[in-house]
């Protein structure tokens, strides 16, 4: 908490001669402590629960890391997982961006070769804290071009700290984010430096950074829309020059040639839409290059009227072979995740399984709050001082907000690209207000008042110190639950761990046999296969629809129906995760409709979702529910014995609705393990009967028999 | 010479069996269950209990109701194969009922039963499970025009007018049970139940091995009875008199429907030839009786997969896994890879492995949907086992696939054999190189950088001209 008070010392303390030979030092130590703060912050989760890995991503990101480490880089890149999305299987070494495990394992080495063993969970579960130390130090660089190293300082400290980008990179957040942000930053400082000095090094250091991204993130498409847009901007500014030439023209070659040597990106540079503005720049900048050395030749009459029908002809040229190859195909047409982008109730209306994903939705205003607090107050202000500057670094960030601003009101996960910039932003409004009223000499357009000057600098540290408290708070509150392990307070405030996920995968591990196949809604794939190191059908790289359609259907289905879907995709184990009995609100019943959804739109013969409304056309899982609702496989696993457990009174504390009161008759599954708080709950596929009956049968006659 | 050869068969068959060991498959532990004492004596069944003994197995008897009779002692399995003769009893044991008769044949025990006109309580139960359902109480199988007349002196046959001692040789196709020895024989004397097959039986688990003539019918032979409905009567070929059962895990059941047919009494009763009034010949009951047990007792007809082996064939095949475990099939194969499947197979019959005859084996390659379905060929026999083998294509499709067999015959044991093994793509260093279509590519590149160089000497050596031009 020491630190937002230092930062405003040393940015109001004016350079006087004694003072100005310890600026470096200062400027150094600031920035070390920012760096620190930045990595202690977000290290709650570790001291809370343990060095864990959080979520559900990071967990395949740690169990391919775990790979490579092991079988070294050759054998990830040609790794075709077998124990995930069975039948199938997934080539990885293709569809994954490898630079966050090549990270993790380059650091690995280079720690045991030093002679320091460190087990590569650890590495992997601090790399975000980090990066973040190292994203403070970037957009430190980054805010110095485009303002000064005061508001560089204060973008730094509020970087370190800002809520939207602690939601993903505490400890144990081992995502493609955590570092990718550190990239993205780096990569603009550098495009940024590259434009002013016009240096192609400096140029080919940003092709390097962009390529670094293009291995860790699929959000380097921004990076390389948003670059060309910025020259783009400039040419039409007429701010064309020989630096933006040499700049964009050995970063685009450079970087793009790069970026396709990543499996997974491949040929997309050539052909997908996302990367044809790049592409369209480039070509524009020859043009306008060439027009510049025309001019040179030329009288100026002349030029202007060549120059007219050149862009004319140019544009109308570029834009017709551009419709061309989109309508034959040969530019891949928009992705689904693309479209969602410019009309938010597209992927509502068209892919279900990308409206289901939470961070997918558009964000909420108290979200933006809580994510950015102060920093929401100083952006549109930081944008101003930008405004009243407004050279080639201060569109860069113009722009940057504009797009930014607009893509994280779209969806939730992207409120992460905007948080750099507002913390630029506000970096460079806590800078100019400082200069304005914390200089201790009165400058001759403004007259010194020392009252307003105490006052307004009075407020502002309030202010920071406030933001300091609140992203404190959030990260300790909000952003630093692992997630696979939950914890709640009982009345008395005493804390309780919630520990049944991993119970119940490790149950899995030693109790199943080792080719054991488990089915569950996606969602848990990712970690079921690090935990369990079992099969699963299908996991959170949803690249198949069909598949999880398939899974959704059997959930959806009546038993018998079910049965047989599982017997044909060899399931040895249903996976379901029940909340009724601690109100544990994100279980499989409240993303059912989410199955039936996607289910349906694969098998709009075997499902409709209207079927599983009550008459009334309501969502009801108590004894009113529709009678498909009941014979579904979910509903079945979800209450099965679950009234029967609580002696008649069991009550679905998600729902608020009482639990079906006739006990649930299961035949072709068994239950084999439910967790003490009831949350995992896993059932075997039962064998078909050996004297070839129908399961329902054998039942009957058993229960007769005894 | 033919004696000789019977000495020959016989010393062989007897070095090929030690002392004491059975001639099944699944262990010798015999069990046979009579009905109380006035009913039948296990004298009245010495020739089937001799010809069991001869076999190797160890007989027990029990009495149906006797409280000793435990099938499962703390839950282990006290026989191998059981034999029920006694169909009248309502109980049998101590408390064991349908469900525990289930068990017996999931924990892998055989059971040949014998029902009669009367038979209920748990056996018919079981019989239901099965797929059997037993016809009405008091029903008996009668043909009047296949038939055995009784002799004036014979006692104890209730009404030897109503024909219910039939005649019968209609064995259904397969030679897997019944012999050919059987069927060239003499016809089999019956008297007893028929039953039928329920609509919902599983046609490749159950089957029928014996049913009578076309005029051969179920009906209540006691006084008074009239046929009231045409359709409920069981006759012709849908009636079966004995029925072969196999469950999933290949333990076997035969269902009888007469205890006589066991009888050394029925063993001994000669039958008229074909042609009426000619010399009577022996029926063939004895063999045939034979035939039921030692194949429900797993003694023969019983296939077992020796190993399967596939390898990559043709210039793919592949050096670095031969070198570490040359036997050892490999985890996995690459798209569009030529492989050879092989799959050894030996057959039980006449107390020894023999080299597996089997027509149609088909090979499967399964994702999701088969990819592949080949027929296996015989490739080579050696004493014991056959190899049936073929070259495959695989699909250019990666996946786990899994490599099946599954071959399933009436009479036969169900042969399966799946291996998981996933295919995969091409690795980085695996596709071709310098293709004639990527020429142009090379071309472009080299182009591209000589011209760059050329570019840059033009430059450098033309740099200093300009400069002075311009100066000038």
């Amino acid at each position: 908490m020491a630190k937002p008070s230092s930062v405003a010392v040393a940015a109001a303390t004016p350079p006087t001669p004694a003072t100005r030979d310890m600026l470096p030092l200062l400027r150094v130590g600031i920035l070390v402590l920012i760096a620190i703060i930045g990595f202690s912050s977000r290290l709650f989760s570790v001291v809370r629960f343990e060095s864990i890995i959080h979520e559900f991503d990071p967990w395949f990101n740690y169990r391919s890391t775990q790979y490579m480490v092991k079988n070294g880089m050759y054998s990830f890149w040609n790794w075709f997982d077998e124990r995930s999305w069975y039948p199938l299987g997934r080539v990885v070494g293709g569809t994954v961006y490898p630079g966050l495990m090549v990270t993790a394992t380059v650091i690995h080495n280079i720690l045991h070769g030093l002679n320091y063993p460190m087990d590569i969970r650890n590495i992997c579960v601090m790399m975000a804290p980090l990066f973040s130390g190292l994203t403070a130090l970037a957009t430190y660089l980054f805010t110095s071009e485009v303002c000064n190293r005061t508001a560089g300082l204060f973008a730094a400290v509020f970087i370190a700290v800002a809520p939207g980008y602690i939601s993903r990179s505490v400890a144990g957040s081992y995502d493609y984010e955590g570092i990718a942000i550190f990239i993205l930053m780096l990569c603009f400082y550098l495009w940024l430096r590259a434009l002013r000095t016009g240096s192609p090094l400096m140029a080919v250091f940003t092709a390097v950074t962009y390529f670094y991204m293009v291995a860790t993130w699929g959000g380097y498409v921004f990076i390389i829309n948003l670059i060309p847009l910025h020259a783009f901007v400039l040419i039409l500014m007429g701010r064309f020059s020989n630096r933006l030439y040499v700049a964009y023209c050995t970063f685009y070659a450079v970087g793009t040639m790069a970026a396709m040597q990543i499996p997974f990106v491949g040929f997309q540079p050539t052909s997908s839409s996302e990367h044809m503005a790049a592409l369209g720049t480039f070509g524009m900048l020859q043009l306008v290059a060439f027009a510049h050395f025309v001019r040179s030749h030329l009288p100026n009459q002349q030029f202007k009227q060549l120059l007219r029908w050149l862009l004319v002809g140019g544009v109308a040229l570029l834009v017709g072979i551009f419709l061309l190859l989109s309508a034959t195909r040969f530019i891949a047409p928009w992705t689904g995740r693309f479209y969602s982008l410019w009309d938010t109730g597209y992927a509502k209306a068209n892919i279900p399984i990308i409206a289901s994903v939470s961070e997918h939705q558009p964000t909420a205003w108290a979200s933006l709050f809580f994510d950015l607090q102060l920093l929401m107050l100083l952006f549109p202000a930081g944008i101003y001082f930008c405004f009243t500057k407004f050279e080639e670094a201060q569109i860069f960030v113009i722009i940057y907000s504009l797009f930014a601003s607009y893509f994280a009101g779209v969806m939730v996960r992207l409120v992460l690209t905007l948080t750099p910039i507002v913390c630029v932003a506000a970096g460079i409004a806590m800078a100019n207000l400082l200069y304005s009223y914390g200089s201790p000499t009165a400058t001759p357009a403004k007259p010194r008042n020392s009252i307003i000057q105490l006052a307004v600098l009075g407020c502002l540290f309030i202010s920071v110190l406030m933001f300091m408290f609140h992203s404190t708070w959030a990260t300790s509150e909000a952003y630093s639950s692992p997630s696979v392990v939950l914890a709640s307070s009982r009345p008395d405030g005493s804390r309780i761990i919630i520990d049944d996920f991993r119970d119940a995968y490790y149950w899995l591990r030693k109790n199943t046999a080792p080719d054991a196949k488990l089915m569950s809604w996606w969602d848990y794939g990712y970690q079921l296969t690090g935990f369990t190191n079992r099969t699963v059908l299908v996991d959170n790289n949803t690249w198949n629809n069909t598949h999880i359609a398939t899974v959704g259907l059997a959930m959806g289905s009546d038993e018998d129906k079910a049965y047989e879907i599982l017997r044909k995709l060899d399931v040895d184990y249903v996976l379901v995760v029940f909340g009724g009995l601690v109100g544990y609100s994100g279980d499989d019943l409240n993303k059912f409709l989410w199955m039936v959804r996607i289910a349906a739109g694969v098998y709009p013969d075997e499902l409709n979702e209207k079927d599983f409304y009550t008459a009334g056309g309501e969502f009801r899982l108590d004894d009113q529910a529709s009678q498909k609702m009941k014979d579904s496989l979910m509903y079945k696993l979800s209450y099965y014995r679950f009234n029967e457990a609580l002696q008649g009174q069991g009550m679905d504390r998600v729902r608020q609705s009482k639990a079906p009161s006739k006990p649930i008759r299961l035949d072709m599954l068994e239950e084999v393990m439910t967790s003490s708080h009831w949350i995992v709950r896993i059932f075997k596929l039962k064998e078909p009967d050996n004297l070839g009956r129908n399961l329902h049968k054998v039942a009957t006659f058993n229960k007769k028999q005894k | 010479m033919r004696f000789f050869h019977l000495l020959l068969a016989a010393t062989l068959a007897y070095t090929s069996i030690p002392e004491g060991q059975a001639k099944s498959l699944t262990g010798d532990r015999a069990l046979l269950v009579l009905p109380k004492a006035t009913e039948a004596k296990p004298e009245d069944y010495g020739r089937f209990v001799e010809s069991l003994k001869s076999r190797g197995f160890s007989v027990t008897f029990q009495t149906a109701t006797s409280n000793k009779l435990n099938l499962f002692v703390y839950g282990e399995r006290q026989f191998d194969h059981l034999v029920l003769l006694a169909p009248k009893a309502k109980r049998l044991g101590n408390g064991i009922t349908a469900k525990s008769l289930v068990e017996f044949i999931d924990d892998g025990g055989n059971i040949v039963m014998a029902a009669g006109s009367d038979f209920g309580g748990a056996q018919r139960d079981f019989a239901k499970q099965l797929g059997i359902d037993f016809d009405l109480r008091g029903n008996v199988a009668v043909d009047h025009f296949h038939y055995l007349p009784a002799p004036e002196t014979e006692a104890g046959v209730r009404d030897p007018e109503n024909h219910t001692r039939i005649l019968t040789d209609q064995y259904t196709n397969s030679t897997y049970i019944v012999g050919d020895q059987v069927r060239q024989g003499g016809p089999i004397l019956y008297q007893g139940v028929g039953h039928r097959h329920m609509t919902n039986s599983q046609p490749t688990m159950l089957w029928s091995v014996l049913t009578g003539y076309p005029t051969t019918y179920s009906f209540d032979t006691s006084e008074g009875q009239v046929v009231t409905s045409k359709d409920s009567l069981l006759s012709g070929s849908k009636m079966h008199l004995v029925s072969a059962f196999q469950a999933r895990n290949n333990a076997r059941v035969m269902v009888v429907g007469s205890t006589s047919l066991f009888s050394d009494a029925f063993f001994a009763t000669p039958v008229p030839s074909s042609t009426v009034l000619t010399s009577p010949k022996p029926n063939g009951n004895d063999q045939f009786v034979r035939d039921l047990t030692e194949w429900t007792f797993q003694e023969k007809s019983v296939v077992r997969v020796n190993s399967v082996s596939y390898h990559v064939v043709g210039p793919n095949e592949s050096d670095e896994k031969k070198e570490s475990n040359p036997s050892a099939n490999p985890g996995s194969f690459r798209v569009s890879d030529r492989i050879k499947y092989s799959i050894n197979l030996s057959e039980y019959y006449a107390d020894q492995w023999h080299p597996a005859q089997v027509n149609q084996l088909q090979f499967e390659a399964v994702m999701l949907d088969p990819y592949v379905r080949q027929t296996l060929e015989a490739e080579s026999r050696t004493g014991t086992a056959a190899v049936y083998s073929q070259i495959i294509d695989l699909p250019d499709v990666y996946g786990v696939f899994t490599f099946k067999v599954d071959f399933l015959r009436r009479g036969l044991s169900h042969v399966k054999h799946t291996d998981v093994v996933p295919i995969l793509p091409f690795k980085h260093n695996e596709y071709d190189r310098y293709l004639v279509s990527a020429y142009p590519y090379y071309i472009s590149a080299g182009s591209l950088m000589v011209s760059f160089l050329v570019f840059c000497g033009i430059w450098i050596f033309n740099g200093d001209s300009t400069i002075k031009v311009k100066k000038s």
